[in-house]
């Protein structure tokens, strides 16, 4: 799950070098909490956070793979 | 960029067959004229074929085409779901059907995931390639299952509207659903539709049309 939203983020970004990616795993919840450069917050959120909400529909359904839970969060 | 050359009979003839061979509008093609050829005397006589060089001025949408696939399978491969990709193009848009074992899983409430999946791809692509390209992500034929039903929802609406003379409005739709609900009543002489609401609550409001107006004032998108 945390290489899903690393390589979605990663290509979608405009400093993949400054993403940060923290992966707790608490039996069946997966929490991920992401970082990024200040400049592509907007760019991963989306408008009307579009973007954001389609890399977490992504990541809850590689989760559901898995027969577990997960969730993404934007630090920033 | 591909550049090619082509032989015919007149330069149109060049022309058409250049823009079947790469399957572009004339628009997005630059034409550069070798020789203008001539039909000679009565079309016998010294008859010189045409030449044009031709070169794409948009990226090759089976280029676009095959990055997009490959975009989608990296996606995918992090799903624990066996799956396989296949791309065409149709009208100039690029269309990935994705091969699984039909769980819906990919397809999520309301094609939510398949929407997700077609979004992501499509914003990656247009990254990597500097300009937007059409994607549609399918699997399990859902797109046109949806249209299928949708289609039929607009009918039933229609015909509701219809009976009781007053406007009907659908629940919330992304742009695609609310086309096909347009598109599905734009012959129909008894209603007009229009879209309304803002952002991901737009909707399509279906009107009953009175009968001494003229002409309906049809609002498609």
């Amino acid at each position: 799950m945390k290489e899903l939203v690393e390589y979605l983020v990663k290509s979608m970004a405009d400093h993949p070098d400054e993403i940060s990616l923290h992966e707790q795993d608490t039996g069946d919840t997966v929490v991920l909490q992401l970082k990024i450069a200040e400049g592509d917050v907007g760019k991963i959120i989306g408008k009307n956070g579009s973007t954001i909400n389609a890399i977490r529909t992504l990541v809850q359904a590689a989760a559901s793979s898995h027969k577990k839970r997960a969730k993404l969060e934007v630090l920033n | 960029m591909s550049t090619i050359e082509i032989e015919d009979k007149s330069v149109e003839d060049a022309v058409a067959a250049a823009c079947k061979q790469l399957q572009l509008p004339r628009e997005q093609l630059e034409i550069e004229i070798l020789s203008k050829g001539s039909s000679g005397i009565f079309g016998i006589v010294g008859a010189k074929k045409a030449k044009i060089r031709v070169t794409s001025k948009v990226l090759p949408v089976e280029a676009a085409a095959q990055q997009a696939k490959e975009i989608l399978s990296e996606i995918l491969r992090h799903i624990n779901l066996p799956s396989v990709v296949e791309y065409e193009i149709e009208n100039q848009h690029v269309v990935l059907n994705i091969i699984s074992n039909g769980s819906g899983l990919l397809i999520g409430k309301r094609g939510k995931t398949l929407n997700a999946l077609q979004f992501l791809v499509s914003k990656i692509l247009s990254k990597e390639v500097g300009e937007t390209v059409p994607v549609i992500v399918d699997t399990e034929n859902y797109r046109i299952k949806r249209q299928e039903s949708l289609t039929e929802l607009a009918q039933q609406l229609s015909e509701k509207v219809r009976k009781s003379h007053r406007p009907l409005t659908t629940g919330p739709m992304n742009s695609q659903d609310r086309r096909i609900i347009h598109l599905a009543l734009q012959e129909d002489q008894e209603v007009r539709t229009k879209s309304k609401g803002e952002g991901n609550l737009r909707r399509v409001v279906i009107y009953p049309v009175r009968r001494s107006k003229k002409a309906p004032n049809r609002n498609t998108e």
